[in-house]
């Protein structure tokens, strides 16, 4: 059985999100939209293969005075990855995954606490209003890598590929009826992952 | 009465057949899982275990004044791995080919659109 932590890079074109708090927040561009942040686990099909589950992440969250705003890109694939060795400490693997992937975005705006206080009396309820919608869809990705065993339980793995995904920006859900949410450019990202791997 | 009676029964089972227990063995290289690993592999103990191997077996290698104990097992184990997975045999080259070919296609196809 293995676990490894994930750090990846992709480069999606958020178009959609330009006009939300996230364009006027600082920081680094590179570390709100192209890092992802995740973990994986696999176990071992045959001595040459294995099935596994990776997921990668992309988070961003920030306020202004009335309004939080967060949103998140998660990527889970259901790997199929076979390997072999040409040395001892190298392995070379391939990776086929079906991927079932979320977009969520989550608002809570505080002012409707003045709300709550002109309707039942002023108890300065200190409450937010959350309002929190996604959009669910597949893709397909399939990846190579290098792996190399530093020990026999430890190893720095390193793959590239393509992530294809069908994300359609009309599917989002809010409050159980489907809107129009941001366009997202996400359908064919070439993508990198570094992962260290941990296996017994 | 009773009470009293039991916790002197007590008291003295533990001390009659506390004393019988075996005790751990003080040799760091008789331990279980210096043992297990090297009969079995690096692979055989449980992830969690791993630390208390290595302080174990480094604590053999001084008693024994020999520091391959650790490297000598750990080649072990990377050798088994290697004979396990030097080649890809089966519907595992299947997989390859179509992951590699998938990968290609999309860099080829990219390429070409840009140009």
């Amino acid at each position: 059985m293995e676990a490894g932590i994930l750090l990846g890079w992709y480069q999606p074109e958020l178009t959609g999100l330009d006009t939300s708090l996230e364009s006027s927040a600082g920081g680094s561009e590179i570390i709100r939209k192209n890092l992802l942040l995740g973990y994986s686990f696999s176990i071992p099909l045959f001595p040459s293969a294995r099935v596994g589950y990776v997921q990668g992440g992309s988070y961003f969250s920030g306020a202004s005075d009335t309004t939080q705003f967060s949103r998140k890109l998660i990527y889970r694939m259901f790997v199929l990855e076979t390997y072999f060795r040409p040395l001892r400490r190298l392995e070379l693997n391939f990776a086929l995954a079906p991927m079932w992937n979320s977009a969520v975005i989550k608002l809570d705006t505080k002012n409707t606490k003045s709300v709550w206080d002109a309707q039942i009396g002023n108890y300065r309820i200190d409450v937010q209003a959350p309002e929190k919608m996604s959009n669910n869809y597949f893709g397909f990705a399939s990846l190579i890598g290098i792996r190399y065993y530093i020990f026999s339980w430890f190893a720095v793995d390193i793959k590239t590929g393509f992530m294809s995904t069908n994300y359609k920006a009309a599917n989002w859900k809010l409050d159980g009826k489907i809107i129009s949410g941001p366009v997202l450019k996400i359908d064919e990202e070439s993508i990198f992952l570094m992962q260290l791997i941990f296996s017994w | 009465m009773v009470r009293f009676s039991f916790f002197v029964c007590l008291v003295f089972s533990v001390l009659l057949f506390g004393a019988d227990v075996p005790k751990e063995s003080q040799n760091p290289c008789q331990n279980e899982l210096i043992i297990k690993v090297n009969q079995q592999g690096l692979k055989s103990i449980r992830f969690y275990q791993l630390p208390k191997y290595y302080w174990e077996a480094r604590k053999c290698q001084k008693l024994q004044n020999r520091n391959n104990l650790i490297a000598q097992n750990e080649r072990k184990q990377i050798d088994q791995d290697y004979r396990e997975s030097y080649r890809l045999e089966g519907c595992a080259s299947s997989c390859t080919y179509l992951a590699a070919v998938a990968v290609l296609y999309f860099y080829a196809s990219r390429a070409m659109k840009k140009s």
